[in-house]
């Protein structure tokens, strides 16, 4: 029977630098858009629209990788993670988490690539006449709620992220590992065990 | 719709440059600062900006004026073009910045229009002036910047989402001098150098300069580091007068004999802000003015220059402005 | 307070151009309540645990 100091690999090494890489990005994208805005005046677009295509990029090595070498189901909600002390290799907290993130960053991205055609980049022909004014300006819409929806997320995340009782799981996102007897807080083992 | 009409709006008539700067904290963004209203009134009648309050400083004798300084000269922000122009001390050691400010426009806007005033004025991108909401205007779009956009007069350096130009005739004669700009406000004084006072869209869109509201430029300080050097200053334009530059070039060299000794070459109209022509600048110091380094000075000048639709002629333009001013400078000035 | 940004179209149609700035105080504000009533739970329930 496995002990309770037993270590759990619960992130690969892959799956780690994904989750950094992709917060720093994150954190670039929000101060070159909302830095300006506060009053702190630099060349900010070019970082932030450099930054977007690595996030799709990073994005899109991570839903592949999700979908090919892991399991996408253990990232989606069930019945049984309603049950106290039921869930699986994620809380429902940590899901709900994902899933907040998986719109907030989707919707960036997606119309952030539509806005590259209208504001301009080197390698496109500017032309925003492909869409009307009020389209873009549903676009954008989209884009500056996902915007704020980011720095609310942020937030949340990072605080959870640094909570004592919640340290495990920052120590599994940097080093890898959790332990069982962490896990057994809020997990079914059993569920664990299982892959689920 | 009725034009040219002037809307209503408070006025303020400050005699002082105190009083000035109480009315420009008190008003903030609400309070619009005209010197001559060369560029000022054409906002205001043709209705595309409207404004609470006009702070006109024009009666404030401090802000007028050339006098010496320790080394070089400071010129009063409302000091009139003509003036500038025909001023002795100006002639004498700052020939660039006299020739520049001549060639502004017509006699009669020189008479009203204030140095000040030309350094501080807004960009004449005509989709921004007839009143689109671009992003300059705070808006979501650049019309120039299109395919079928109109934009012969705008910028082949330096764009960020914007494409308008400066379209200031001494802002580029005043950053080859290494100008300095005085700019006051209830809370102190801040120079700026000439280099660092115009704003790029990539700092900040809807500005052209540093200057935030509640604060006045007063001054422009130039010191004596290029007095008596070899000048050109060539502006091209449509019309031989009462027009904005397609390109203008001031250059200013120190010469040691034959060899250039240090160079500044600075164009306008090409950018949204004086663009400075640094790898042209290397080409030619430490050189005598031969062809060779003549010519690869003029191809480094447009470097990193980027076309729109209708303006690339500005490029093979400004190599040849650079290739006559290199060999012109300390001659007669176009 | 506004939700949204609103600008013109070159045909002087009036259209949306995006989401207000004074929604971004919001943005943060929320999240700074999500954090402090998770912290009062928080502190309530561990209350009531040692008591």
């Amino acid at each position: 029977m496995a002990s309770d100091n037993q270590k759990i690999i619960r992130h690969a090494g892959i799956d780690r630098a994904f989750h950094w890489v992709m917060a720093a990005i994150m954190l670039v994208l929000l101060a070159t858009s909302l830095l300006p805005m506060l009053g702190v005046r630099f060349a900010w677009y070019g970082v932030h629209w450099v930054s977007g295509l690595l996030l799709t990029v990073i994005i899109a090595l991570h839903v592949l990788r999700a979908l090919f070498w892991q399991k996408p189901r253990g990232i989606m909600i069930k019945p049984s993670d309603l049950k106290a002390g039921g869930a699986g290799k994620y809380t429902l907290a940590q899901k709900l988490m994902h899933q907040a993130w998986t719109v907030a960053v989707l919707v960036a991205i997606v119309t952030g690539l539509l806005l590259l055609r209208k504001a301009g980049v080197p390698f496109l022909e500017r032309d925003p006449y492909v869409r009307s004014m009020a389209s873009w300006g549903i676009i954008t819409l989209l884009h500056d709620l996902a915007a704020l929806l980011s720095v609310f997320l942020v937030l949340v995340h990072v605080y959870f992220a640094i909570l004592p009782e919640k340290r495990a799981y920052l120590r599994a996102m940097t080093k890898g590992f959790i332990s069982r007897s962490d896990l057994a807080r809020e997990h079914d083992l059993n569920r664990v065990d299982r892959g689920e | 719709m009725l034009r040219d009409m002037m809307p209503l709006f408070d006025l303020y008539q400050p005699d002082t440059l105190d009083n000035a700067l109480d009315l420009a904290d008190r008003l903030g963004p609400e309070g619009w600062l005209v010197a001559g209203g060369q560029d000022s009134w054409d906002w205001l009648k043709n209705r595309t900006r409207r404004t609470r309050a006009v702070v006109d400083l024009s009666g404030i004798a401090e802000l007028k004026g050339v006098r010496e300084t320790d080394g070089g000269i400071q010129i009063g922000a409302l000091t009139t073009l003509t003036d500038v122009q025909d001023d002795p001390l100006v002639r004498e050691r700052y020939g660039l910045l006299a020739t520049a400010a001549g060639r502004v426009a017509s006699p009669q806007i020189r008479n009203a229009g204030t140095l000040g005033g030309n350094l501080c004025q807004d960009t004449r991108c005509w989709y921004y002036r007839g009143g689109v909401d671009c992003y300059r205007a705070g808006g979501n779009m650049c019309y120039a910047d299109t395919p079928e956009g109109q934009n012969r007069e705008h910028a082949v350096f330096g764009a960020s989402r914007c494409v308008a130009v400066t379209p200031s005739d001494t802002a580029n004669a005043l950053t080859a001098l290494d100008a300095s700009m005085v700019i006051r406000s209830k809370g102190g004084e801040r120079v700026v150098p000439a280099a660092r006072f115009f704003v790029g869209p990539d700092v900040n869109i809807q500005r052209m300069t540093v200057i935030e509201p509640g604060e006045i430029l007063t001054a422009v300080r130039i010191p004596g580091t290029w007095a008596k050097s070899a000048f050109y200053f060539e502006k091209v334009a449509d019309r031989a007068a009462w027009d904005f530059a397609l390109l203008s070039l001031s250059v200013a060299l120190k010469m040691e004999g034959e060899t250039i000794r240090d160079a500044r070459l600075v164009c306008g109209a090409a950018a949204c802000v004086p663009w400075r022509l640094e790898a042209a600048e290397s080409a030619i110091i430490g050189k005598t003015r031969n062809d060779d380094d003549i010519e690869r000075a003029a191809v480094a000048a447009v470097e990193g220059a980027q076309p729109l639709n209708f303006n690339g002629f500005k490029i093979p333009l400004l190599s040849n402005l650079v290739r006559r001013a290199i060999k012109g400078a300390g001659g007669a000035s176009t | 307070m506004n939700l949204l940004r609103f600008g013109h179209d070159s045909y002087g149609n009036r259209i949306i151009d995006g989401a207000s700035w004074d929604l971004l105080p919001v943005a943060f504000w929320a999240g700074i309540a999500v954090i402090v009533v998770h912290l009062v739970v928080r502190a309530l329930r561990r209350g009531k645990g040692g008591g």
